[in-house]
């Protein structure tokens, strides 16, 4: 097993302000290709777009 | 010409981070969901990035892992998924809780081998609640324990007007409850009905998969102590907006401890720092005009840390 003292050293905060900047950069682009006409390649990609469109209608929430 | 040194916008909540980190001595999660942004599925492969840009991998699981989530609940399903993708990288999962874990993040944290909660910080059921979110129009909200408390009022309608034909020697019968019912399955839909039900039960059987496999793994009555907690989950609030402060949750045989004052102290700094980035726009965009991005970040622990190691 590795020890994590060592092995995750490389992590900063800017490591992890890169990873959510490019993160949120890749949720935008979804929801924008969510937006999107229907094409080819948007209908091999309906089953996920289903899900997410269940998500946003059902939701436990506090 | 003296170079400037790039400010890091995060550096208070990388120090508040870095503090709790010294005092626990464990590597550290944060998990933060700012309002507005919700548990979803899409967590899973920013969650799962974070680890591996770490290093930390299933075959490399830490032996023991701090998460500091902070969140008004989402999707029961991400709740579970990312409560089993936590546990694939560590052998033993402490769940923080500064303010709130409520719904579907209490879900989470019942995968912790115990959770520690800040003072007057709490959890809540992880019954359902059904939202309706148009992009136009009003927002709609109901929750199950509506239902359920429609349910019994209902019955209750039923036995109450019952008794009082008997006092009077009445033989005329009633069917108040099942008019009653039938106005509120029109009103909430029957399929509505329908799914609330089916997501309870799918809510149960992931609170018992990880209850039975984290949190009681090493009780000899870990099936009653699952049984009984799940019930109470589900069913023993009043109101799926009720928060289960530590007594309750005590009450309820939640391997839960109460933080002291320094370790409470440290832990809300770490959500009063990110709550400041996010006002700040540094973190937590919004992503449309009603939901924000969810932050997530991994902290290690070494023993000479350089970065805020001060102890408080």
């Amino acid at each position: 097993m590795k020890n994590d003292t060592t092995d995750t050293k490389k992590n900063t905060v800017s490591e992890a302000l890169r990873l959510h900047r490019e993160a949120y950069e890749k949720r935008l682009r979804r929801l924008h290709q969510l937006e999107e006409p229907i094409t080819d390649r948007a209908a091999d990609e309906s089953e996920e777009t289903d899900r997410d469109g269940e998500e946003e209608a059902l939701l436990t929430n506090a | 010409m003296t170079s400037q040194v790039p400010v890091n916008p995060l550096a208070d909540f990388e120090t508040s981070c870095q503090n709790l980190v010294q005092y626990r001595k464990r590597p550290l999660l944060v998990l933060y969901y700012p309002s507005g942004s919700s548990m979803t599925e899409m967590d899973m492969g920013e969650v799962y990035q974070t680890f591996r840009s770490s290093g930390v991998t299933v075959e490399s699981r830490l032996p023991g892992l701090d998460v500091l989530i902070d969140s008004y609940g989402g999707n029961p399903v991400a709740g579970y998924r990312l409560a089993q993708l936590i546990r694939d990288m560590t052998l033993d999962a402490a769940f923080l809780v500064a303010e709130r874990a409520y719904s579907a993040a209490t879900l989470l944290c019942l995968a912790g081998n115990e959770i520690r909660l800040g003072h007057y910080a709490g959890l809540s059921p992880i019954d359902i609640t059904l939202i309706s979110e148009p992009s136009e129009g009003k927002r709609e909200e109901v929750e199950l324990a509506t239902v359920d408390g429609f349910i019994e009022f209902a019955k209750n309608a039923r036995k109450a007007i019952e008794d009082q034909l008997r006092k009077m020697d009445s033989d005329v019968g009633t069917n108040v409850d099942s008019e009653l019912l039938v106005a509120m399955v029109r009103s909430v839909g029957a399929l509505q009905v329908g799914k609330f039900f089916r997501e309870r039960n799918v809510t149960g059987f992931y609170a018992k998969e990880l209850l039975g496999t984290y949190m009681f793994s090493n009780f000899s009555d870990r099936i009653e102590r699952t049984d009984d907690l799940v019930q109470n989950l589900l069913h023993g609030a009043p109101s799926h907006y009720f928060h289960l402060d530590y007594h309750l949750c005590k009450n309820w045989k939640v391997v839960i401890e109460e933080m002291c004052t320094q370790e409470s102290d440290l832990a809300k700094k770490v959500v009063e720092e990110i709550e400041n980035a996010t006002a700040n726009g540094v973190i937590c965009q919004k992503l449309s005009r009603k939901r924000r991005m969810p932050f997530f970040g991994f902290y290690p622990y070494t023993s000479t840390s350089t970065i805020g190691a001060s102890t408080p």
